[in-house]
């Protein structure tokens, strides 16, 4: 029997097309989640009122801002997710090699991140239906998709990039997960020590810094270069790290 | 640093959600049916989707009725209302030039000497009194309320203020504030990801608004030879 | 043509040696039996064959290929084995679907006309399905992914006997039509003894024996008679196994390397010579004692 010759990049094709159905469950958790943060949202995110004589103005400020958290936090699980052993060891019961499995997975996120992103800045409009009709008397100056489509396009597309950013680093550390269960607790040690001793300092520390150099970009060019290769090296990191891994069933 | 941890156990609970709701995937897949676990679950996106274009689509057009339900007006034009009124009111010409700033009108017959004008206790009115005396004692009070209009953030809230009323027993007419009117409003602001890069301000900074409470004048024509008793604290005027 | 070679390969996990030293050659076109007890290695052998892990040292080619994180050696090997577990999101039809979109080769029709005998429900999730079942869906995907080399590691585990000879048949019919390599590893050699050419036996992550099964019948023979007797033709013999049976008798397997006017001397001797069966050869073989397990009742 001869043998067969295959590509990278057609084995890649069909892997992701295979993991859009084998990991469809984690399109269950997204919408789920967004839900979720489309009722806490429903509070609103902050509020005023003036009172003079004897009218009283309540004003409630509503956005997305936690649908599109949730969702980041959404991609950050799903990616460490899909690198546990239940989820890597799919790949291997047909062709595949640890190249063509680490990049079928960056496409599958890929494509979730757009999907979340997509999902998570169109869910604004189901908060605004909800408070319009069944919460607020008024509602003031807000723009919709017809008067401001530059800034629904940038925020489609800027979710996208910082969902897929969270992906990356879910990804890596998923595989470092999976190297050593140690970093199931170093890192989220390593993290929330960070944040307690910044808050401790009272200074700008390296948490609030790594996070302001992407929340407080206001180039869109820039941010665009930031978020890429970021996510790229994370990725780099991830696929290196898993590329002698073996497994183990 | 205590401001974070609500927000931390949020964080918890939808890892938590998560994580749980990745494990539990093989009780959910175990439905028995005609179509396969994976067309479901887009099935269901699709149709969450389909929902979120509605949604999408309702606010696009139909946001007529709900966002243009208050006219739009100029502040400074309400502040000059303002003012004019208050000077035609105590100039004693409110009834040519405040004729359509007139909400409220209200005539008693009185025959009494003395009038005590009073409040009820531990309220202030939210208007101010301007009085004139009539040139005959033909025996009736007539009471005007007039108010310009007023706004907030550039709309007309004129309409949603409730009118305050008035009470003669005895010797005694009483002013009552206007039930009070609670308005609510909702604000839209981009996510953090759009303000980022359109340089607006960011969720927790202040919130620009501007209210224009305009000008409230209940306007009392008494008869000539009636006295007038009030409390102090009444923010009251005669006409010169 | 060799499809694999290996030369003083070796797989540790900790400081266990699961394979030590192992060598072996495995010629295309052949059904191998790979027979060795529990902890033999042989699970280990096949990982790395089909290139799931690395081995510690030694050489390894598949195909001429190194077959860790080889894309050709993955598109041309399928495993097959009693652990794997298939993604639950996906029900059978889907997951045929699936294979078939990886293997070039990949036979729709056996697959479907298989799935059907076995009457398998195409909307049922694998993780859903018995033991048995399982066997038999993943014996599916490794006949009709129809690759060059197939390798089962205890593919009938759980199969009752029928749906075992179903699978042998299956197999040789397959193999008779599409002739490719396949490595078949199992506990039940008499099941599997026709089907197989080669047998190669492991033992303590080492080859024991790898030669034609027909040889391996051939292989030893078994003395019976009176103890005395027995020992004395069996004294500069290789022994294989041992046993008391009853007063004064006793059971010798040794290897056959007796000469015709020996076999005539034996019987007059009163020596009952019986060939070994190669299940019971291969028993014999990789257990660690020569009395099997009476060693441990006669140690008082």
């Amino acid at each position: 029997m001869s043998l067969t010759k295959v590509s990278l990049i057609d084995i890649v094709k069909k892997q992701y097309v295979y993991k859009l159905k084998a990991y469809s469950q984690v399109f269950i958790s997204l919408i789920f989640i967004q839900l979720l943060a489309v009722f806490f949202s429903l509070n609103g995110v902050g509020g005023g009122g003036i009172s003079s004589g004897s009218i009283q103005i309540n004003v409630s400020y509503f956005s997305a801002d936690f649908v599109v958290a949730f969702t980041m936090l959404w991609g950050f699980i799903t990616a460490i997710v899909i690198t546990t052993k239940t989820y890597r060891i799919d790949d291997f019961i047909f062709v595949t090699n640890r190249a063509s499995s680490n990049l079928s997975n960056m496409v599958f996120l890929l494509i979730a991140s757009v999907i979340g992103g997509i999902t998570a800045m169109l869910s604004t409009n189901l908060i605004k239906v909800i408070v319009y009709y069944f919460k607020s008397d008024f509602a003031l100056k807000s723009t919709t998709v017809m008067d401001m489509p530059m800034e629904f396009l940038i925020g489609i597309f800027s979710t996208i990039l910082y969902v897929f950013l969270f992906c990356a680093l879910g990804y890596l550390v998923g595989t470092l997960v999976q190297i050593s269960k140690v970093f199931a607790v170093l890192l989220p040690a390593a993290f929330l020590g960070g944040l307690i001793f910044d808050g401790l300092s009272g200074k700008t520390g390296v948490i609030a810094k790594v996070l302001g150099f992407y929340f407080t970009e206001s180039s869109l060019a820039l941010f665009i270069v930031k978020i890429i290769m970021t996510a790229g090296l994370l990725f780099i990191g991830a696929f290196a790290l898993s590329n002698r891994r073996e497994v183990r069933t | 640093m205590m401001g974070m941890i609500p927000l931390l156990i949020i964080v918890i609970i939808v890892i938590g959600i998560l994580v749980f709701s990745t494990r539990t995937r093989n009780k959910m897949v175990h439905k028995k049916g005609k179509f396969s676990y994976s067309q479901r679950v887009y099935w269901l996106l699709s149709g969450y989707v389909v929902i979120l274009l509605i949604c999408l689509i309702l606010n696009a057009v139909q946001p007529v009725k709900i966002m243009d339900g208050l006219k739009k007006v100029n502040t400074a034009d309400l502040e000059r209302e303002s003012l004019n009124l208050y000077d035609a009111a105590v100039e004693g010409s409110i009834n040519q030039e405040g004729s359509k700033f007139l909400r409220k009108k209200w005539n008693f017959n009185y025959q009494g000497q003395q009038l005590n004008l009073a409040v009820i206790q531990d309220e202030n009115i939210d208007a101010m009194v301007v009085v004139e005396k009539k040139n005959n004692n033909d025996g009736k009070i007539e009471a005007e309320f007039y108010q310009t209009r007023s706004s907030y953030n550039g709309m007309d809230i004129t309409e949603l203020a409730n009118l305050p009323g008035m009470e003669l027993a005895g010797d005694q007419l009483t002013l009552l504030n206007p039930k009070r009117s609670e308005i609510k409003f909702s604000q839209f602001g981009n996510t953090f990801n759009i303000k980022q890069f359109t340089g607006e301000p960011s969720l927790f900074s202040e919130h620009h608004s501007e209210f224009s409470g305009g000008q409230r004048i209940i306007y009392l024509r008494i008869p000539k030879d009636l006295e007038l008793n009030y409390p102090e604290n009444l923010n009251l005027q005669f006409v010169e | 043509m060799s499809v694999i070679e290996c030369q003083g390969l070796t797989k540790a996990y900790g400081g266990v040696k699961a394979l030590n030293n192992f060598s072996c050659n495995i010629e295309e076109n052949k059904i191998t039996g790979l027979i060795g007890r529990n902890g033999a290695g042989k699970t280990t052998l096949l990982k790395i064959i089909a290139g799931f892990m690395k081995e510690t040292s030694g050489d390894l080619k598949v195909f001429s290929e190194s077959p860790f994180n080889n894309l050709t050696v993955s598109a041309n090997v399928v495993f097959i084995h009693d652990q794997m577990d298939l993604p639950t999101a996906l029900n059978l039809k889907e997951l045929l679907e699936v294979a078939a979109s990886f293997y070039q080769n990949w036979d729709r029709e056996l697959a479907n006309r298989l799935f059907d005998y076995f009457s398998l429900s195409p909307l049922q999730h694998y993780e859903g399905l018995s033991k048995g079942m399982k066997s038999t869906f993943n014996m599916i995907l490794g006949l009709a992914a129809r690759v060059p080399l197939t390798l089962f590691d205890e593919p009938t585990s759980g199969m009752d006997a029928a749906v075992r000879q179903d699978f042998y048949r299956a197999l040789l019919k397959d193999y008779l039509a599409h002739p490719r390599t396949i490595i078949i590893s199992s506990h039940h050699l008499n099941e599997i003894e026709d089907l197989l050419e080669d047998i190669l036996l492991m033992k303590d992550g080492k080859e024991l024996l790898h030669m034609p099964i027909a040889d391996l019948k051939e292989w030893a023979i078994g003395l019976q008679g009176k103890t005395a007797i027995v020992d004395e033709w069996t004294q500069n013999k290789e022994l294989i196994f041992t046993k008391n049976i009853g007063p004064d008798q006793s059971y010798v397997v040794v290897r056959n390397n007796f000469s015709e006017t020996e076999w005539q001397s034996a019987r007059i001797a009163g020596i009952d010579l019986t060939p070994v069966s190669s299940s019971d050869l291969c028993v014999y073989l990789t257990s660690k004692t020569k009395g099997g397990i009476d060693d441990v009742f006669n140690k008082g």
